[in-house]
């Protein structure tokens, strides 16, 4: 570090350093002294021995410990034990409670139809009921009703005032308990025993299926020595049950975390309601979302400041959910699955009793098999990496803590690169990726095209050959790559928790920390002309280079484009003629994560689904819905990481947008080359802009905090992302380096605090994290104009973003005005106390929206 | 096989199978030979990785950047924390300048923040740090003290003002800026570093 100052070095630290040398000679080896516990690039990126020698385990599914209709849980002589029968506290009295929401009518929900001033806890839930819709069923039959409450849980409490009434599915609340805890699980090839974290005593945790209409309410139990918080990431939640980082479970405590699994509200305002909707349409106007039906979500911990840690000992798991709509595109065979078998709940369609669902081998988890919705030709999979110290057989969280925390071993649900058993056939497989901090490109390759790469036979000529001539420097980019030639396509149909609107094709997707994809391929098409008892064999690789938390970058000696992708998505050539480096560099050898074992006579029913078959409706916020326009920064400082030169504080709210409105974020990244996946909690986003300086990546500037660089060159690319991307729903939005994003928003059905943060884990922890809390609107009969100056904006509500919201009226009053202001620092130059100020908004009104 | 699988039925049956061991992450902090403000010469991990509470800042005795803001903040904590973790807790401030930073230096530094003598019953101990320039960079870099950009992490100028605390018994560590809210820091100091439930969240277990 100090090598200059090394020449002044003075006596005194000439004789130090001469009796630490002594001293050293002595010092016993330390267990991180050993190279096996730290992060190896080269491990990461080498086939380790037995590699894919063992099956990819699929997650068990949890069994519930109680579904009931909602009244009979409130009443003692029906017997519901709602967490089972060693756990006699009822729901809410545990020592952290349940959300409020359980009993009680918050009081902006007026505007859905609802009494606020109603106390009796059934007659609330009623009122839910009706205030929230119904949906189509999928299959009247088995849903047992043309329509389905999409605020469920009890036939007996639907208002009679609802249209057909008894036409109205209503599916009873579900009771799931899991225990956080650690668990030892013998790992191939460790001489010890791994002492993860473990939800429910699984790696990864137990697979929660939902069903969209079923009010859920899960108790989690702390067991370990840390404080947890549980976010169920992509899901539509009460905020005490979103996992907010305060909202904890203590040591020894329980939580009990309510998910309504409802569709949030739409107020379409100009157009017709689509066909048949008008049936649809609640009291107060509101249509069901169903584009906001989720699909693939996941929990993890969320606790402040020990997120990263806890969810590198294990704790992580998949929530499932299952929307009508979905299970349409299910049952009529357009995604893969059983068709109709596949739609069924054995809770919901009595089909076996306790003993012949659950696994004797592993009581409280279904059967292989008996599960809700239970599908083999949708696997989910979550990728992490980790650094495991070979002698102890632990995980090491090693010293790269503030950068993102990278691995060199790779476990797939729980199992390092194993490998896939598959039928010839569609599959869906539903990729999550619940590393701290590595980004991923997926990309599936044939056997030949895999050993050609990793071993180095053929390929490598071929292109010796094409670059004959050139010089070797310059070859070298093209060298590398090569691979849209040889991968193998697939149709990807979601990002995060949503299905696209459209499936797509694509040969590779990026996913960033958080990120899922969804995506189905078609084995039997890729394996045609496959001779009958032979098998053809793929692999999954990821073709990535990363080396550093700080995002994926070549290593420095290589002679290649040291911007790995310019643009974090494969960008489409736009075919303008614009000289844009939309050139990508990909690792010469992959990093197998799993093989494919395809066997079997092809499938004669398969699913439907191709390129462009419409999925999930779309509901673009239009212009005239966003209420105000803020911008955030992402940025490093003072050795950790602020949003807009402030540290996280979860005790002030940084934006209060208005409930039940739309708004536009402008996500900035605030340099020095990181990539950051910014999650926001509560809602889906859409993309209304993507733009990049180019030029900006060739400026390399080393102050820390470095300078917001000055993007002056920004160019719109959104039209270069896949097209999915461009349409489709995100909950985590990756900013590459010297990018800008522009998302909008809806505010819908909850109150606040929740987060929005960077997902990558370490970040997060060192505080690069904001509080926004939707607030009711003041006067309900604004007009249009008065809304506008009624937003929660900077300066008079005394948030941190920077207001970019176009003001008529600047002098206006605005409401939601929140305590935040601390003393500055004792002790600190004025200059780092007035970085905690907002800066003064012109009062001119007439700031350019643009900035 | 079977003889195995006998073996370990059976010790099941009899104490369960033998615990695994830990790794802690304090495992990770280099062992490395240091010389404190009183010219006391100790090994990092022996000397602190002791079953006690623990915050470590970087700093260097001319630093006129966010060195003093940070010393004065520690000054502080000590005062704030004594009352819950006597001296249980020791806080280590980490010389990166040890080719200027001698212990006289060091001592001189200490006594604007009230730590130039040894503390006194139920006092936090204040442990300032310097050493040979490589065994202080070993030990910097296994406590999370770098940055990923080689101009920044030679400078000392620009140095993280962040604060590592944890607890070397519960395992339990953060790494967070010295210029939090002072509340916060405190509410976050007790809750990671804290020994029992009532410490650590402030009502009783």
């Amino acid at each position: 570090m100090l090598n200059r100052r090394t020449l002044l070095k003075s006596a005194t630290a000439a004789a130090l350093g001469a009796a630490a040398s002594e001293a050293r000679a002595e010092a016993p080896p330390s267990t991180f002294d050993e190279p096996t516990a730290r992060f190896e690039p080269a491990r990461a990126e080498a086939e380790p021995a037995g590699a894919f020698a063992r099956e990819l385990p699929r997650p068990a599914t949890l069994r519930p410990t109680a579904v009931a209709p909602r009244e009979a849980f409130d009443d003692p002589n029906t017997g519901v034990q709602p967490f089972g029968p060693t756990d006699p506290l009822p729901i809410g009295d545990g020592f952290h409670g349940v959300a409020r929401e359980w009993a009680e009518t918050p009081a902006h929900w007026a505007g859905y139809g609802c009494d606020p001033s109603e106390t009796d806890p059934h007659a609330c839930w009623g009122q839910k009921m009706r205030a929230f819709g119904t949906v189509p069923a999928h299959d009247p039959e088995a849903v047992g009703g043309t329509r389905v409450a999409n605020w469920g849980g009890s036939r007996s409490l639907l208002p009679s005032d609802v249209p057909d009434a008894a036409d109205v599915a209503c599916f009873p609340v579900k009771c799931f308990k899991i225990h956080m805890e650690e668990r030892a699980i013998q790992l191939p090839g460790m001489p010890h025993p791994t002492l993860f974290h473990a939800y429910g005593g699984t790696i990864p945790g137990p697979t929660l299926r939902m069903r969209l209409g079923q009010p859920t309410v899960v108790r989690f139990q702390n067991h370990l020595d840390t404080e947890t918080s549980i976010h169920f990431h992509g899901g539509h939640n009460p905020s005490h049950a979103d996992g907010f980082p305060t909202f904890y479970v203590l040591p020894g405590k329980t939580r009990d975390y309510f998910y309504p699994n409802i569709l949030p509200l739409l107020k379409r305002k100009d157009e017709e309601p689509a066909a048949g909707a008008e049936r649809e349409k609640t009291p107060a106007g509101y249509l069901p979302d169903i584009g906001e039906g989720q699909s693939t979500c996941w929990y993890h911990d969320h606790g402040m400041d020990c997120t990263a840690y806890n969810v590198a000992k294990g704790l992580a798991g998949f929530a499932l959910v299952f929307g009508e709509h979905e299970l349409k595109l299910i049952a009529d065979r357009v995604l893969p699955g059983l068709g109709k078998r596949s739609c069924r709940d054995p809770e919901l369609n009595s089909l076996g009793d306790a003993a012949s669902l659950e696994d004797p081998r592993k009581p409280g988890f279904y059967k292989p098999g008996a599960e809700p919705y239970h599908n083999p030709y949708d696997i989910p999979i979550v990728i992490q990496d980790r650094v495991f110290d070979r002698r102890t057989g632990q995980i090491a969280y090693d010293a790269t803590g503030h950068n993102g925390y990278l691995g060199d071993t790779f476990l797939l649900n729980g199992q390092e690169r194993p490998f896939l058993r598959m039928k010839n056939r569609k599959h869906r497989l539903r990729f999550l990726n619940g590393s701290n901090a590595r980004v991923y490109r997926l990309r599936i390759l044939t056997e030949a095209d895999y050993h050609a790469r990793v071993h180095g036979r053929g390929l490598r000529a071929e292109f010796a050959a094409d670059v004959e001539g050139e010089d070797e420097v310059e070859a070298a980019p093209r060298r590398r790559g090569g691979y849209d030639e040889t991968a193998v396509p697939f149709l990807r149909i979601g990002k995060d928790s949503w299905l696209w609107p459209n499936a797509r094709a694509a040969k590779s997707v990026l996913i960033a920390p958080a990120n899922r994809a969804d995506l189905v391929v078609d084995f039997k098409e890729l394996t045609k002309g496959l001779k009958r008892g032979d098998r053809a064999v793929f692999y999954l690789v990821n073709t990535m280079p990363q080396r550093d938390g700080r995002g994926p970058k070549l290593p420095l000696d290589d002679p290649g484009d040291p911007r790995v992708l310019p643009l974090p998505f494969d960008a489409v050539d736009p075919g303008d003629g614009e000289p844009r480096p939309v050139k990508v560099a990909e690792l010469d050898r992959p990093i197998g994560l799993m093989k494919i074992i395809v066997e079997g006579p092809p499938a004669r029913r398969d699913a439907t689904v191709a390129d462009g078959t419409e999925l999930n409706p779309r509901e673009p916020i239009r212009d005239d819905e966003v209420e105000a326009v803020r911008e955030f920064i992402f940025e490093r400082g003072k050795g950790a990481w602020m949003i807009s030169g402030r540290f996280y504080d979860p005790t002030i709210s940084n934006a209060c947008p208005t409930h039940d409105t739309a708004e536009e974020w402008v996500l900035r990244n605030g340099g020095g080359g990181w990539w950051h996946p910014i999650h926001i909690h509560l809602e889906s986003h859409q993309l209304v802009s993507y733009m990049k300086d180019f030029d900006a990546d060739e400026v390399v500037d080393p102050r820390d905090p470095p300078a917001a660089p000055v993007l002056s060159n920004l160019v719109e690319v959104l039209d270069q992302m896949p097209e999915g991307d461009q349409v489709g729903l995100h909950d985590t939005q990756v900013l590459g380096p010297n990018t800008v994003a522009r998302i909008r928003m809806r505010f819908r059905t909850w109150s606040g605090p929740f987060v929005f943060h960077c997902h990558n884990l370490e970040h997060e922890d060192m505080r690069m994290m904001f509080n926004f809390e939707p607030v009711p609107r003041p006067d309900p009969d604004a007009s249009p104009d008065d809304r506008r100056r009624q937003a929660n904006i900077a300066p008079d509500a005394r948030t941190h973003g920077v207001d970019m919201t176009w003001q008529p009226d600047p002098a206006v009053e605005r409401v939601g005005e929140l305590e935040w202001e601390y003393p500055p620092v004792p002790a600190t130059p004025a200059r780092d106390a007035a970085e905690h100020q907002i800066p003064p908004r012109p009062r001119d009104g007439k700031r350019d929206p643009a900035g | 096989m079977a003889g195995l699988l006998w073996n370990l039925l059976t010790r099941l049956g009899e104490d369960g199978p033998p615990a695994p061991p830990r790794l802690r992450r304090c495992d990770r902090f280099a062992n490395a030979p240091v010389v404190d403000q009183f010219g006391e010469r100790l090994r990092f991990r022996d000397a602190f990785v002791d079953g006690r509470a623990l915050i470590v800042n970087t700093m260097y005795t001319v630093c006129r950047g966010t060195c003093p803001g940070t010393s004065e903040r520690l000054q502080t904590l000590r005062e704030r924390l004594a009352p819950t973790f006597t001296d249980r807790l020791t806080i280590v401030s980490l010389s990166i300048d040890p080719a200027r930073d001698d212990p006289r230096a060091l001592r001189r530094f200490a006594t604007i923040y009230d730590a130039e003598t040894r503390p006194g019953p139920g006092i936090p101990d204040w442990r300032f740090l310097t050493g040979a320039p490589a065994d202080v960079d070993r030990l910097r870099r296994s406590l999370d003290f770098y940055d990923l950009d080689p101009a920044v992490d030679e400078d000392p100028t620009r140095h993280a003002s962040t604060l590592l605390f944890g607890n070397t018994t519960t395992d339990r560590w953060a790494n967070l800026p010295a210029e939090l809210p002072e509340a916060e820091l405190i509410r976050t100091i007790r809750r990671v570093a804290g020994f029992t439930f009532e410490e650590r969240y402030g009502i009783p277990g």
